[in-house]
């Protein structure tokens, strides 16, 4: 994975120094809050209901097993002992206090981390497959490009202040697994007609309010050109996009309004005029950084694995572990692990510094050092000898990271909620918590099968639930919590936006709501049809008249 | 009011016309696109220095022609959060190679002085001293740089090839 | 701080908002502490505490404004930020916010949030 140089070392130990600064003037009563919010913001430090609330940057979710050691060490020292991993692949620490912010910045610049621009107008953290470079199914590891694209970004001087913030993801699978349809940009890595890889480009995808799938603005982007493509659409953002109106200033009203067709002219003709200068990527300049992803050095491994076949069919719980949280590997004799943050009763995401330190060991000891961090909130270690799975399950069960239930119903993506976030109207993660006691009977979660349960707290939808399968969007009427069901999301390659299934819920109807829901899709589908597949064969006319038959 | 251009602050020998204002029979002034366009003649025929103060709205591309009749050209920063200027600058700068002073004006704010600055900036009006006294600071708070802005600065890629250059030189 | 034991259910909201006889609703001051972060309450004699059970109770506008003001002087005085007043019931001496954001804030998240660090992992 990517190691600093001097350089970008120096630049983030420039950063602490500054804001150091700043925060020593702010104390000392030189700054006032109006001032020093965007400088704080810009560090990633929010003040939130309870506390300051510190969003740490994890670079297209990976992560080294020393940075998850030291998230671990920031969790302990400077806040409550626990963090939370977020839907853009990032972690949050929820009780942090101001005039400690400097010793923690310096800490995380000890392991090459820092809170750079995961707040404020800008050019936010670039997200991408949380299984990049390992993946049976990549094309390439898009991780390259997403580390080029974080430099280019970084302190970008002309793009800091655009009209609202700004969001890529890259995929170099034709399998999404980085939601890149509902991405300001999102890049598609694939071939074209002779073989060559590039991208293709989509612009002015988003969730919050006015949820848009992104459109398609360039079928097949050269690498060499990423970059001055990149900031001519960002240009063309920068000028026009709208300023009047906080809620029509992202990049898919900008593109909504004008049209796909003439922000591609816009785009192309700014590009035209910037392509070949100074940002062109030179293959050498590429080859440099992708030299630092080069494959770990993997053990060629035996074709029998008597004790992990053993294992597998003496032990239940670790052959159904094998068969929903694990990922084809592209090398024979190795497993993508999915460490599941979603056990039965607790907030999806959260870990305690205890847990990083045994994952981080993990990693050093079967995963080649390396971690990943998914949207859906989950940890990964990309690269397990197969002969290994019996002793990574076991210390993962050990620490309640082995439910098996990736990608199924327990497996939910809750955004923090009234519980913690100042914008929340509602909460989140108790709803999570209600269905995984619901839904606790691993049987009839597999039985269910693949399905995707999003909870956002507000209209943010940072619980990404107009992309769930079953979407749940929590609203405030009269004082009450309320929670408004969508149905047929989907954020992978077949993007789409849920439907709005009717009235919102009571807090306490939600469950069974889910419930009834499940019911309607057991009682319909047809052969081994996964939930959404049901829904959009049949639409949400059946599961609508059901629920509010007998709500 | 105050000017800081080059990391000092000057005297500001430049007025600024108000459109519809009666120009001054001499002297240095800057004036607003509209009467730009609609003056220009006139405007030029005056011998002691002419610029144009665009708003954030304005098209630079429409000045292209004249940039080497100007003395100035002013942009806006309504709000210091509002960012449109920048991409103004860089397009004034790189695009159509203006050379004369490029001033910041509006919302001016220390912590932004180098942003501006590598966008091409070299001048700003600053309504709030504390930009006067902390060129330094600010200006010094980094010293390495990932964009070509066409401001000067050697980029990170570039004292990476440097370096990777003189590697090479060494070993053989 | 500790979790409050005696925290109220956020789900339990007010029933119904408890006027006093000139319609006003009762008011509470509310902060964060510059230096940590801390939620703090504005006692009667206008300095901070972490305990809503300190809080001093407004009954009328005039009183409301006086701890606006107090609290307006410890945020240009960089003491405090994000001052605000919000609604309160009193029942039995015991102040209760009226809306559940306020009834979080002021008892911390409705799940297990507390996580101690343990003897054997602070002597790591």
């Amino acid at each position: 994975m990517y190691a600093y140089d001097e350089y970008d070392q120096a630049i983030v130990d420039q950063r602490v120094a500054q804001f150091r600064d700043q925060v020593r003037r702010r104390i000392a009563g030189e700054l006032s809050e109006d001032e020093f919010r965007p400088l704080r913001l810009q560090n990633g430090l929010y003040l939130q209901l309870h506390a300051y609330m510190l969003r740490i940057a994890v670079p297209y979710g990976t992560l080294s097993s020393a940075q998850l050691r030291q998230l671990g060490h920031i969790a302990r020292r400077y806040d409550r002992n626990y963090g939370h991993f977020t839907t853009r692949q990032n972690i949050q620490f929820n009780w942090i206090k101001l005039e400690e912010m400097p010793d923690l910045l310096a800490d995380l610049a000890r392991v090459q981390m820092h809170g750079i621009q995961t707040s404020g107008n800008c050019i936010r953290n670039i997200t991408a497959d949380q299984y990049a470079g390992a993946a049976a199914d990549e094309i390439e590891d898009g991780r390259v490009y997403c580390e080029i694209m974080r430099q280019w970004s970084t302190f970008h001087p002309e793009f800091s202040f655009l009209p609202r913030k700004f969001k890529i993801a890259l995929t170099g699978s034709p399998n999404d697994r980085a939601a890149v349809r509902v991405h300001d940009i999102g890049l598609r890595m694939h071939r074209d007609a002779a073989g060559e890889i590039g991208f293709e480009v989509m612009v002015g995808g988003g969730q919050g309010r006015t949820p848009m799938i992104a459109k398609t603005i360039r079928e097949f982007l050269p690498k060499e050109h990423l970059l001055s493509y990149l900031e001519a659409i960002l240009r063309v953002y920068n000028q026009f996009g709208r300023r009047d109106n906080l809620f029509k200033a992202r990049i898919k009203i900008l593109v909504h309004e004008i049209g796909v067709e003439k922000m591609r002219a816009a785009v192309e003709d700014e590009w035209q005029q910037i392509k070949d200068g100074p940002l062109v990527l030179p293959q050498a300049t590429i080859d440099a950084i992708a030299a630092h992803f080069a494959p770990p050095d993997y053990r060629p491994q035996p074709a029998d694995q008597p004790e992990v076949d053993l294992l597998r069919r003496g032990d239940a719980e670790f052959a159904l572990w094998e068969k929903t949280n694990l990922f084809p590997h592209k090398v024979p004799g190795y497993a993508i692990v999915n460490a599941s943050l979603k056990p039965e009763g607790l907030a999806p995401g959260d870990a305690t510094a205890e847990q990083m330190e045994i994952v981080a060991d993990l990693a050093d000891r079967y995963s080649f050092s390396e971690v990943r961090v998914t949207h859906a909130q989950n940890l990964v270690l990309p690269h397990v000898a197969v002969k290994d799975l019996p002793e990574v399950w076991r210390r993962l069960r050990e620490i309640g990271f082995a439910t098996p239930n990736l990608g199924l119903i327990t497996d939910i993506i809750a955004c923090p909620g009234l519980d913690y976030c100042s914008l929340a109207n509602a909460r989140s993660i108790p709803v999570a918590q209600r269905l995984t006691h619901r839904f606790s009977d691993l049987a009839r979660v597999h039985d269910i099968g693949e399905l995707q349960i999003k909870i956002s707290g507000c209209i943010n939808a940072c619980g990404h639930h107009h992309v769930g399968h079953i979407g749940i969007l929590g609203v405030e009427k009269n004082g009450e919590e309320f929670y408004q069901i969508t149905l047929g999301g989907s954020a992978d390659q077949d993007a789409s936006i849920g439907t709005i299934l009717g009235p919102a819920l009571s807090s306490n109807a939600v469950i069974d709501a889910v419930d009834n829901l499940i019911g309607t899709y057991l009682d319909i589908r047809q052969g081994g049809e996964t939930f959404l597949r049901t829904v959009r064969r049949v639409g949400v006319a059946p599961f609508k008249e059901r629920l509010y038959a007998t709500a | 009011m105050p000017l800081l251009k080059n990391g000092k602050e000057v005297e500001d020998p430049w007025h600024l016309a108000v459109d519809g204002d009666t120009l001054p029979a001499d002297g240095p002034v800057i004036v607003f696109l509209p009467r730009w366009k609609a003056e220009r003649e006139a405007l030029l025929r005056r011998n002691s220095g002419v610029g144009v103060r665009l708003k954030n709205t304005d098209k630079v591309a429409e000045l292209a022609d004249d940039l080497d009749r100007l003395g100035v050209v002013a942009l806006e920063f309504p709000k210091f959060s509002d960012g449109r200027a920048y991409t103004q600058a860089r397009l004034l700068r790189e695009r159509y190679a203006y050379r004369g002073e490029l001033r910041a004006t509006g919302n001016v704010l220390p912590d932004q002085l180098l942003f501006m600055h590598r966008c091409g900036f070299d001048a700003f009006e600053a309504t709030d001293s504390r930009v006067l006294r902390n060129w330094e600071n600010v200006v010094g708070a980094f010293s390495l740089f990932y964009q070509p802005t066409g401001d000067g600065r050697a980029t990170v890629t570039n004292l990476r090839h440097t370096r990777a250059a003189s590697d090479n030189e060494g070993s053989r | 701080m500790t979790q409050e034991s005696k925290r109220p259910d956020p789900e339990d909201v007010a029933k119904d908002r408890r006027q006093t006889k000139s319609g006003f609703v009762p008011q509470a001051m509310t902060a964060n502490r510059l230096r940590d972060g801390a939620v703090i309450f504005l006692r009667q004699d206008h300095t901070w505490s972490e305990n809503l059970v300190d809080v001093a109770v407004a009954n009328d506008a005039e009183q409301a404004a006086t701890l606006q003001a107090a609290a307006d002087r410890d945020v240009a005085a960089a003491r405090v930020v994000g001052a605000y007043l919000f609604e309160i019931a009193v029942e039995n001496g015991d102040v209760l916010p009226l809306r559940y954001r306020e009834r979080i804030r002021a008892f911390g998240p409705s799940i297990p949030w507390d996580r101690p660090v343990s003897a054997d992992q602070l002597s790591r």
